[in-house]
């Protein structure tokens, strides 16, 4: 039941990223890949950037050289969802971290 | 499920960022921000004297406070402070030498580093100071994290040894706003584990990680560079920052980036009065 709920919240959730890159194919994956590059510039220029990240985007980009276009989807938009939450965070601090300051 | 918690957490983050007070705009003053820092610990661990910071994790385990006197019977950077002391003496192939590059000849300065350069408006680290003097004569600049730079900054800082640390943040815009930079840093959480420097080294200062001590971020640059067991060789300061970034899963900055110098002066002037103790020997 509770895999269920999760499964549905999930589909909800990235139906639009999903439909938005497309089913697998080199110019998909491609495509996907060069949204992650861009993000993960972000992260980078706001001093944020996550290893796994990278690992996720290296893995994109293997896996694209390979022709598993699939795979290499996957792993460009795991890097992108990665690198915005690196980007997120990063804004966030730029406020929160006046609260841990010792006073 | 990845994806799912991947999206709460964006959420949280999105979520406390609107509910960041307004405390952002509060005037820089390391003074007042010394005597805080200070007097935090101070009155956290109030069996632990200002000047014992210094020695790290080893206010908070006796076990690792025993091992480390016997070891310190014959420590384990005697040889990079021998080595550091043999390349700091050598000449340059132009004759000149490192001693030239420093006032006082290099010996009894280094708590003194980071200092502000008003020439280039940056933060310079002895390291970077260094590899200067390399580069002003016609050398390659060395790795800073370890090796060579290592051996020689034991060597420097064994001069200084019992000097009190003595950072200064002149009056000047630019440093002002490095020794913001490194505050900033200091406190920001970051990384995919959504850890501060402070997380570990202020809030859980004294307790355990694992096997480990957490060290206080008081007194922590006094020990640098050091020897770590765990590495088996001797390290920076900047080695332990990249250390620390990648623990948090965060990719760690350019060893001469700003972000490290300028956290380097930040973390030092909190250290302003304490001896300098490095090198040092760390688990």
């Amino acid at each position: 039941m509770r895999k269920t709920a999760m499964m549905a919240v999930a589909a909800i959730m990235f139906a639009p990223l999903m439909a938005q890159a497309g089913g697998p194919s080199k110019a998909n994956s491609a495509k996907a890949i060069a949204s992650a590059a861009a993000r993960i510039k972000i992260a980078a220029g706001m001093n944020d950037q996550w290893l796994a990240t990278l690992a996720a985007f290296k893995a994109a980009n293997a896996a694209q050289a390979k022709g598993d276009f699939a795979l290499a989807q996957s792993k460009a938009m795991t890097a992108a969802t990665l690198a915005n939450l690196s980007i997120q965070q990063a804004s966030a601090q730029k406020k929160l971290w006046v609260n841990e300051v010792i006073k | 499920m990845r994806l799912i918690i991947m999206a709460l957490m964006g959420a949280s983050f999105a979520l406390f960022g609107s509910l960041a007070s307004a405390r952002a705009a509060t005037p820089i003053n390391p003074q007042a921000d010394m005597k805080a820092f200070q007097g935090y610990f101070l009155k956290r661990f109030p069996k632990v004297p200002l000047a014992a910071y210094v020695n790290g994790p080893y206010n908070f385990s006796k076990s690792e406070a025993d091992q480390w006197k016997q070891i310190m019977e014959f420590p384990p950077y005697q040889f990079a402070l021998d080595t550091g002391k043999s390349v700091f003496n050598t000449k340059f192939p132009n004759g000149k030498d490192y001693a030239s590059c420093f006032p006082n000849g290099g010996v009894g300065i280094a708590q003194n580093y980071p200092m502000f350069d008003p020439k280039t408006g940056r933060v310079v680290t002895l390291g970077i100071a260094i590899n200067r003097c390399r580069v002003a004569n016609g050398l390659k600049k060395l790795k800073l994290t370890t090796g060579p730079m290592a051996d020689i900054l034991a060597y420097m800082t064994s001069t200084s040894d019992g000097k009190p640390i003595n950072v200064v943040v002149p009056n000047n815009p630019k440093a002002l706003a490095a020794y913001r930079a490194g505050k900033e840093y200091f406190y920001s959480r970051r990384g995919q584990l959504n850890f501060s420097c402070a997380s570990c080294h202020v809030q859980e200062a004294g307790m355990h990680l694992r096997g480990n001590v957490l060290a206080p971020a008081l007194g922590m640059t006094a020990a640098f560079p050091l020897y770590r067991s765990k590495w088996g060789n001797m390290g920076t300061l900047v080695r332990r920052f990249i250390g620390c970034n990648k623990k948090v899963h965060s990719v760690p900055a350019k060893p001469d980036s700003a972000a490290y110098r300028d956290l380097a002066y930040f973390l030092t002037y909190m250290n302003n009065g304490l001896p300098v103790s490095g090198p040092g020997a760390r688990p």
